[in-house]
């Protein structure tokens, strides 16, 4: 069954204007529910833009976002979030730093609920905050008290992945997550990730950088270039998928297109 | 001796009943990260309310919340123009408190109104069951009664689900988005509760002082700035327990360094300038001492909660 559909996408920023960018002319891409999907694809070929697109960030030209069985063209980004949940490469964008660990978990669970005079922390609940944090295996169980802006940001992008999962969602956006952190940190976080998409059974969208997590992990690669889907390999055909095929990819792109040379195909160490 | 008294006595009443002010100003510039100009102009609408209100008999009680709904409202149309109409945040808050200036007149009929004779808070109701030894203490007993009922009533809030989720807006909106609320709601419902505050602030300094005065707004965000600044930098390390806590004390402070700087013989024509040399020194040595600490800069060098 289909949990996202996109029909007939375009994208067009500054339209009628010399800037005019053409990022999505009529794309088309479903989504089922339980897949893992990892996307790749070069500075530029619409993989943010995409995310965006889902998440409520950008509003198509042409074209439809249909979640659910439901048309969800035009909503509000605030509106999405009923339904998914986003992780950001900065991983302050996913709590807040003057509020403790516990009032920021506390926050994350009120989601879905009236935001009224109620207390903001339910001390019954501490226990099972707890144990989730137990699960990132951080030792922020010990820190309930400690604000968040004081943590590292493996720590911060830990608390994230745990806010933004917390309440159910049907869609979990990963949006480059483990860019900004160090390569053990970054493994840590991915496996912790991999985890917690597995026990939630939730349906999952990486853009990732890190080719060899792209084919390490979920269960089905999308490469995009020029608001184009150029490789989408399911299960069996990702297996057979190797880095340096996606390198190959990557640079035969590159040689059509020189004038963009920033191409971040990075994090290939072991 | 006497004079000392009756100067701390004076200090004490202004930085508690502007320390409500203060208050209020906390919740747009440090909780909301929203530098609202507004209270220049709900400041002496709580007033100008007040002293029309009192004047015709209305309980000087009903008047002071009347003119915290009237705060309010004004902070309601800084919110609308900034989330609604896309207006800068600081020019919203100029824009209210420019018309503000206007709706204060129109209200108050005239500039300067006196409102002797009147009932207010401080000669009326409840704080005339004080045994009369202490009817000289009235004033300052009732300021600091209703400043620290303030500031409880704000840590309450601040604890409340609406109260985080105001916080978590100043601190990181795209967070409030994730949770699926409007910033721009949450936005809108701070400004509210911060000039409700400013506007309650100017009722019960009208009441004090008997006057209401349309200048009396000008100025008042460098009042409410500076408290705010000089009570986190100096009371940052004490243990003070909360912000609110801090605020009060560091309007306070600065009325007393004000009332200091008068009475070593300063010109009181000179009173905006020092004014601004205090607040200036507030914030540099504010970031004097962060650098001091090497933390990374303001709120995120904090490392117990205090809110």
């Amino acid at each position: 069954m289909n949990l996202l559909q996109l029909i007939n996408i375009e994208v067009v920023f500054e339209q009628n204007t010399n800037n005019e960018t053409v990022v999505f002319a009529d794309f088309n891409l479903e989504i089922k529910k339980g897949q893992f999907i990892s996307l790749v694809g070069s500075n530029g070929s619409g993989k943010t833009t995409l995310l965006n697109l889902i998440a409520g960030n950008i509003i198509p030209t042409k074209g439809s976002v249909v979640f659910a069985q439901r048309d969800i063209t035009g909503l509000k980004e605030h509106q999405h979030s009923h339904f998914m949940g986003r992780v950001f490469q900065d991983p302050a964008l996913g709590t807040s730093p003057s509020m403790t660990i516990l009032e920021n978990l506390a926050l994350a669970e009120a989601k879905g609920h009236s935001f009224g005079l109620q207390r903001g922390i339910n001390k019954k609940r501490l226990d099972y905050y707890k144990t989730r944090l137990e699960q990132l295996q951080l030792g922020l169980e010990n820190k309930l008290q400690v604000q968040v802006g004081s943590l590292s940001s493996g720590q911060r992008q830990a608390l994230a992945l745990l806010i933004c999962t917390l309440t159910p969602i049907k869609l979990l956006i990963l949006d480059e997550h483990t860019a900004a952190l160090d390569p053990k940190t970054s493994e840590t976080i991915m496996e912790l990730t991999d985890k917690i998409i597995k026990k939630q059974g939730v349906t999952a969208l990486m853009v990732t950088h890190n080719l060899r997590y792209a084919l390490e992990y979920g269960d089905r690669l999308l490469m995009l270039d020029k608001g184009k889907t150029v490789i989408d390999a399911n299960n069996a055909e990702k297996d057979k998928l190797r880095v340096q095929d996606l390198v190959q990819m990557f640079s035969e792109f590159m040689e059509e297109r020189p004038a963009i040379s920033n191409l971040k195909v990075i994090h290939l160490a072991t | 001796m006497d004079i000392v008294l009756e100067i701390s006595k004076g200090i004490l009443e202004q930085g508690l009943i502007y320390g409500i002010m203060a208050l209020g100003v906390y919740i747009s510039y440090q909780v909301l990260d929203f530098p609202d100009l507004s209270v220049d102009g709900t400041f002496p609408l709580g007033a100008a309310i007040t002293a029309i209100l009192t004047l015709r008999q209305v309980n000087p009680w009903l008047a002071s919340l009347l003119s915290f709904f009237a705060g309010g409202l004004a902070g309601l149309v800084t919110g609308l123009l900034h989330v609604k109409l896309k207006i800068k945040d600081l020019l919203s808050g100029i824009l209210t408190m420019t018309a503000l200036w206007s709706v204060n007149l129109a209200i108050a009929k005239t500039s300067l109104l006196s409102t002797y004779g009147a009932r207010t808070i401080f000669n009326s109701g409840p704080i005339l069951l004080l045994p009369a030894g202490l009817t000289p203490w009235r004033t300052l007993i009732l300021a600091f009664h209703l400043a620290l009922f303030m500031k409880y009533v704000l840590d309450w809030y601040l604890t409340t689900r609406s109260g985080l989720l105001l916080r978590a807006v100043g601190d990181n909106p795209q967070l409030v988005i994730s949770l699926a609320q409007n910033p721009g709601y949450i936005k809108i419902l701070g400004l509210i509760i911060s000039n409700g505050f400013a506007a309650l602030s100017g009722s019960i300094l009208c009441q004090q002082q008997r006057f209401f005065d349309v200048n009396m707004g000008a100025g008042i965000i460098v009042i409410g700035l500076a408290s705010v600044i000089i009570g986190m930098t100096v009371f940052k390390n004490l243990p003070l327990g909360k912000y609110t806590s801090m605020v009060l004390l560091g309007s306070i402070l600065y009325k007393a360094a004000l009332a200091i700087a008068l009475n070593l013989g300063f010109d009181p024509n000179y009173l905006k300038l020092i004014m601004a040399i205090l607040f200036t020194v507030a914030l540099v040595s504010n970031r004097v001492l962060e650098k001091k600490e090497g933390g990374p800069k303001g709120r995120e060098s904090i490392a117990i909660n205090k809110y």
